[in-house]
C-alpha cells in the first residue's frame, strides 16, 4: 500500500502531510525489505557462527606454532615448511589427477545409473537401492582387502589367472597407481552422487523428453541433450562436492597410493596430524588446509554462478504433470549388464571380501585350503569387543545429525536459491566451506572452542559435540542436494502461495518442501549413513562417554583385527540395511502423502 | 612399611642375587605375610587406598584391543589386590599421539583431563611430562618399582615393554632367507617385497644404538629397495596374504594377533639389537580420580598386575627377572630410549628417516 493511495481526503494535501506519509511508505517498504532479507541475515548469522568460528580457529592454527590454545606469536613458518617441501608440487599434481579422475569415474557410473533408475522401467530398482546402501556401509579398509585380493600385482586373482592362462610373466593389472586410486575412489563415491542426483532426475517434467522423442531424438541423445542439461545445477553440485571430497579423503590414497609411494594432499595432512613421535603438527596441517579452503571457495563461486540462473533450470511448474517411465525394450539387457558390472565392482567385490574375511582367522587369498579354516569365532567375539554404549551413541548420531543438518540445509538453500538475498553467494560459500576444511582440523578447532565455552555449552566429551560436528560438516552435502532440487521448482508455485496470502515460511513448509519431499528423504537417509560411517571427527572428539561404532571399527582395524572388523561389518549391514529400507519406504510413503496434499 | 616394601620387591622379582640368609629371611617374610594376610604387605599407605575407594572410579585409557571381559578382569584383580571397590571406566584408543594431544590441549584450556591414567609409550608420556602433566611419586617406596623403570622425574614408570623386530612370512621365506641380522633385510630378494611402516621412530631408536650415520645409510639402502609403505596394521595384512615377504619392523601387538590366528608370520628373532619401547604409566595431573589412578598404576607393578598384563597383551617388563621378555632379551643387545636422547634427538631423527623413506 503506497502513501499516496492511503491519503484519506483533501485536507491531507499539504506538503507536510505528504512528506509524513511518504516517510511512512518508506518505512513500510523498508520493513518489507528487511523481512525479505531477515531470513537471509538470520541464516548468515547462524551458518557464519557454526562454520566461521571453527574455520577461523583453523586459520589461526596455521599461523601459530604448537597446539591450539598455546600462547605463541603469529608466524608463517608452517606455510614455509608445508609449501617449501620438495615433494609438495608432485603432491599437488597427484592430487589434481586423483581428484579429477575420481569425479570422472563417479560420473561415468552415476549418470547412466541415475537415469536408468529414475527415468526408465529398469527392473529391480528397489534391490539396487539396497545394494547401494550396503556397499556404502562396507568400511573402506575392508573394501581395500577385496581390491588387493583381486587386483594386486602379486597375489591378485586377475593376475594369477593371467599368469595361468596366458603365461604372463609380469602382472597385467595393478591398482597401485593414480588411475587405480581414482577408479577405486570414484566407485566408492557412486552411491553418494547417486543419491544427490536422483531427486533432480526424478523431478524432471517428462514433457521435455517427450518433445525430444517426437523430434526423432534417440534415448541417448535425449539423455545427453535434455536430461543432463536440465539437471546441470544438480550435476554441478555433485561434481563440486565429489571434487572436494576426493581432495580431502584419506583412506583410498593410504591403502592404494602409499604402497607405490604416491602421496596426495590428504596424505600430507595425515602425516602432520598423526606423528609417531611428538605432538601433532596442527599448524602445518592448517597450512595445507588453507589451500583446500581456497580451492573450496573457488569451486563454491563457480557453483553459485550456475545456480544463480534459477529460471533456466525450473522444470517443476504449476502445470500438473506425472513423471512417466521410459520403456527400455530390448535395451533392458544392456542396461542390466551395465548396472551388473557396477554392482560387481562396488558391491559383490567389497561385500564378498567382507564376508570372506569375517569367517577366517586372518586375511588370506581365496583357496580350497582356506575354506577348511572357516570359523565363527570372529562373530562370537563381537559383543565382548563392542559393548552397548557405542550402539546408543551411534543411534543419537544417525537420528539427530540428519534431522538437524537437513533442517539447516533446507533453510540455507531456500535463502540462497529462492530469496533474492544479496549475500546469497557468501551464505552458500559458508555452507560449502566445511567440506573444504580437513575434517580433523575442523574437529580439533571445534573441540578447542567447546573447551573454551564449556560453561555456556557443556557438550565437550559428550556425543552431542560429535552431533554438532557432523551437523556442520554435512551442511555442504545437504545444501548442495537441496540447491540442485530447489532450482528446479518454478517461482510461480511460490508466487501462487504468496498471492493467496501465505507467509514465506508457510509457503516453504506447504509448497516447496512437499515438492522436494523425495529429495529430502534421500538426503536425510544419506546423511544418516554418512554420520554412521564418519570416523575422523568422531575419533578426534572422542572421550570415555562418546565412543561410537565407527571409531570402534577404526580401532579394531588399526589393531590388526581385520576379521573382527569383517564380522562387525556383516552384522551391522544385516541390521542397518533392512532398517534403512523400511525407513525409506515409510518416509517415501509419508512424503508422497504429503505432496499429494493429504 | 619395611615389610610392605619388601613384598613389592619380591613381587617384581627384582631382588638382587643374595646369600642363603637373605633367602631364608625372605621365606620367613613370605610365611609371615601369608599368615597375616597378604594385602597388608602389598598395600600402599592406607590413606591412598581410602581416598581411592572414596573416588570409586578410574578413567583409564589403554589399548584398542581391550574388551569388556579384560576390563572386568583388571577391575576385579585390582580391587582384590587392595580391598577396594573401584569401577574402571575405560577408553580403548589406537591413536595414542592424538589422544595425548587431547589431554595436553584440555590442560591448556584449563579443563580437567578426561582420563586419570594412560597406558601408552614412553614417547607419549614424554609429551605429558613436557606439558607438566606428570606428578612425582615415589614408585619404589610405594610399590617397589625397580629404579631403572622409573622415568620423567618419577612422573611415570615402565611397567612393560613392547618389542619390535623384522617380521617375515613363514610360508614364503624359509631357511637361509630368514634374516639373522638387520642387514639381511636389505637382500635383493626382498626388493619391492618388503614393507616399511609409518612407525619410523623405530629407525630413530635403532640409531641410538648404531649412531646416526650408520642408520642413515641403512635407511637409504632400504628406500632404494622400493618398499611398500603403510601402517603397521595394513602391512601385517599384506604379509598374511603374501603380497609382501617381509615387514622391516613389526611390533609385538601384531605378532600376538598373528600367532593367535596362526597366520604365517614370525619375527626374525636373531636380529640384534632388539628394539624396545617402554609401556609407561603415571597419573595425569589434575585427573578426576588421582588416588585411584596412583593405586592402579602401582597395581601394574605387582605380580598379579604383571601376570595379568602378560596374559592380556603378551607384554612384560625386561626389568622383572624371569618374565617372558626378561628371558627373551637374555644374551642380546637391547635398545631402550634414554631420556636425554628422547628429549633431544628422537623427534629430529624420526622425521629425518621418515623423509628418506618418503613419509612426511
Amino acid at each position: 500500500m503506497s502513501a499516496k493511495a492511503a491519503a484519506p481526503g483533501g485536507s491531507l494535501g499539504s506538503a507536510k502531510v505528504r512528506s509524513a506519509l511518504a516517510r511512512v511508505g518508506f518505512a513500510r517498504g523498508l520493513t518489507r525489505e528487511m523481512t525479505g532479507h531477515g531470513f537471509g541475515y538470520t541464516a548468515l548469522a547462524l551458518v557464519g557462527l557454526l562454520v566461521g568460528a571453527p574455520v577461523l580457529a583453523v586459520v589461526l592454527m596455521s599461523l601459530r606454532a604448537g597446539l591450539p590454545g598455546q600462547a605463541s606469536p603469529l608466524t608463517l613458518e608452517n606455510y614455509h615448511r608445508a609449501y617449501a617441501d620438495p615433494i609438495f608440487l608432485q603432491v599437488l599434481l597427484n592430487t589434481f589427477f586423483f581428484a579429477g579422475g575420481t569425479v570422472l569415474v563417479a560420473l561415468i557410473f552415476t549418470l547412466p545409473m541415475v537415469w536408468l533408475f529414475n527415468r526408465t522401467d529398469l527392473p529391480g530398482r528397489e534391490a539396487i537401492f539396497v545394494f547401494l546402501i550396503t556397499s556404502f556401509l562396507v568400511p573402506v579398509f575392508l573394501r581395500a582387502i577385496g581390491w588387493i585380493l583381486v587386483f594386486s600385482p602379486e597375489v591378485g586373482l586377475l593376475n594369477s589367472a593371467a599368469r595361468s592362462v596366458f603365461g604372463a610373466e609380469r602382472p597385467i593389472f595393478s591398482i597401485y597407481n593414480i588411475t587405480g586410486m581414482a577408479f577405486v575412489q570414484g566407485l566408492a563415491l557412486v552411491p553418494a552422487s547417486f543419491f544427490m542426483l536422483s531427486a533432480a532426475f526424478r523431478a524432471m517434467d517428462p514433457a521435455l523428453e517427450e518433445a525430444s522423442y517426437i523430434c526423432g531424438a534417440s534415448r541417448l541423445r535425449t539423455l545427453l541433450r535434455i536430461n543432463i542439461p536440465a539437471s546441470w545445477p544438480a550435476i554441478a553440485a555433485v561434481m563440486v562436492y565429489m571434487l572436494m571430497l576426493a581432495v580431502s579423503l584419506f583412506e583410498v590414497p593410504a591403502v592404494v597410493g602409499w604402497p607405490a609411494r604416491i602421496f596426495v594432499l590428504s596424505s600430507l595432512i595425515y602425516f602432520a596430524v598423526t606423528p609417531n613421535v611428538g605432538l601433532p603438527k596442527y599448524g602445518i596441517a592448517g597450512a595445507y588446509g588453507l589451500l583446500m579452503m581456497a580451492l573450496g571457495l573457488i569451486l563454491a563461486y563457480l557453483y553459485f554462478r550456475v545456480i544463480r540462473e534459477t529460471r533456466k533450470y525450473a522444470v517443476v511448474t504449476g502445470r500438473g504433470y506425472r513423471p512417466k517411465m521410459l520403456r527400455l525394450g530390448r535395451w533392458k539387457y544392456a542396461a542390466m549388464t551395465f548396472v551388473g558390472v557396477y554392482l560387481a565392482l562396488d558391491f559383490v567385490l567389497p561385500f564378498g571380501a567382507l564376508l570372506w574375511v569375517s569367517f577366517l582367522p586372518h586375511a588370506q587369498v581365496f583357496s580350497v585350503e582356506a575354506l577348511s579354516k572357516l570359523t565363527l569365532v570372529n562373530y562370537r567375539q563381537i559383543p565382548d569387543l563392542i559393548g552397548v554404549r557405542p550402539f546408543i551413541n551411534t543411534m543419537f548420531l544417525v537420528l539427530l545429525v540428519p534431522t538437524l543438518s537437513m533442517s539447516l540445509s533446507i533453510f540455507v538453500s531456500w535463502v540462497v536459491v529462492r530469496q533474492r538475498f544479496r549475500l546469497g553467494g557468501v551464505l552458500d560459500a559458508f555452507a560449502f566451506l566445511p567440506l573444504a576444511v580437513p575434517q580433523i582440523l575442523f574437529a580439533v578447532a571445534l573441540a578447542y572452542l567447546a573447551l573454551l565455552f564449556r560453561e555456556v555449552l557443556p557438550i565437550y566429551g559428550s556425543v552431542f559435540i560429535i552431533v554438532l560436528a557432523h551437523t556442520i560438516a554435512y551442511l555442504a552435502y545437504g545444501s548442495r542436494t537441496m540447491n540442485g532440487v530447489m532450482v528446479q521448482i518454478h517461482h510461480e508455485l511460490e508466487e501462487s502461495g504468496r498471492v493467496c496470502g501465505s507467509s514465506k515460511l508457510r509457503v516453504l513448509w506447504r509448497i516447496v518442501i512437499p515438492l522436494m519431499a523425495g529429495a529430502v528423504v534421500n538426503a536425510w537417509l544419506w546423511i544418516s549413513l554418512l554420520s554412521y560411517r564418519e570416523v575422523t571427527m568422531a575419533l578426534t572428539l572422542r572421550g570415555p562417554d562418546n565412543v561410537v561404532l565407527a571409531t570402534l571399527i577404526w580401532q579394531l582395524w588399526f589393531s590388526g583385527l581385520a576379521p573382527e572388523v569383517g564380522a562387525l561389518g556383516v552384522m551391522l549391514i544385516a541390521v542397518v540395511v533392512p532398517i534403512a529400507w523400511l525407513a525409506r519406504s515409510v518416509f517415501a510413503s509419508i512424503a508422497k502423502g504429503y505432496s499429494d496434499g493429504r | 612399611m619395611r615389610i610392605k616394601q619388601k613384598r613389592a620387591v619380591l613381587a617384581t622379582g627384582l631382588t638382587p642375587v643374595v646369600g642363603w640368609q637373605r633367602i631364608l629371611f625372605s621365606a620367613l617374610l613370605f610365611v609371615l605375610a601369608f599368615l597375616t594376610g597378604a594385602m597388608v604387605f602389598a598395600a600402599p599407605p592406607k590413606e591412598v587406598i581410602d581416598a581411592a575407594n572414596k573416588e570409586g572410579e578410574l578413567r583409564l585409557y589403554w589399548t584398542s584391543t581391550a574388551t569388556d571381559t579384560w576390563r572386568q578382569r583388571f577391575q576385579d584383580a585390582f580391587n582384590e589386590q587392595f580391598g577396594t571397590n573401584i569401577t574402571i571406566k575405560d577408553t580403548r584408543g589406537a591413536d595414542w599421539a592424538r589422544d595425548t594431544t587431547k589431554v595436553v590441549a584440555e590442560s591448556l584450556a584449563g579443563q580437567k583431563p578426561v582420563w586419570d591414567l594412560m597406558l601408552t609409550t614412553e614417547a607419549h608420556h614424554n609429551d605429558l611430562y613436557q606439558a607438566g602433566l606428570l606428578v612425582h611419586h615415589d614408585w619404589a617406596k610405594l610399590f617397589g618399582v625397580p629404579p631403572q623403570a622409573v622415568m620423567f622425574n618419577a612422573g611415570a614408570y615402565a611397567f612393560a615393554h613392547q618389542v619390535a623386530l623384522p617380521e617375515y612370512n613363514t610360508d614364503l621365506v624359509k631357511g637361509p632367507d630368514i634374516p639373522r641380522k638387520w642387514e639381511d633385510i636389505l637382500k635383493p630378494k626382498f626388493n619391492e617385497k618388503i614393507g616399511v611402516s609409518t612407525a619410523t621412530h623405530h629407525w630413530a631408536r635403532l640409531s641410538q644404538f648404531w649412531g646416526d650415520e650408520k642408520t642413515t645409510q641403512f635407511v637409504t639402502r632400504l628406500t632404494a629397495m622400493k618398499p611398500r609403505l603403510g601402517t603397521l596394521a595394513d602391512l601385517n595384512q599384506r604379509l598374511h596374504i603374501g603380497e609382501i615377504l617381509l615387514v622391516a619392523t613389526q611390533i609385538d601387538n601384531f605378532m600376538r594377533v598373528s600367532k593367535i590366528r596362526k597366520a604365517p608370520a614370525s619375527w626374525a628373532e636373531d636380529c640384534d639389537p632388539v628394539l624396545l619401547q617402554s609401556i609407561t604409566v603415571g597419573p595425569i595431573k589434575g585427573g578426576p580420580n588421582p588416588n585411584a589412578a596412583l593405586l592402579f598404576a602401582g597395581f601394574l607393578a605387582t605380580k598379579k598386575g604383571q601376570d595379568l598384563f602378560q596374559e592380556f597383551q603378551w607384554q612384560s617388563s625386561i626389568f622383572v627377572k624371569g618374565s617372558p621378555y626378561w628371558k627373551f632379551v637374555q644374551g642380546k643387545d637391547v635398545v631402550i630410549l634414554k631420556e636425554d636422547f628422547m628429549a633431544k634427538e628422537l623427534q629430529r631423527r624420526t622425521d629425518k628417516y621418515g623423509a628418506i623413506l618418503g613419509y612426511r
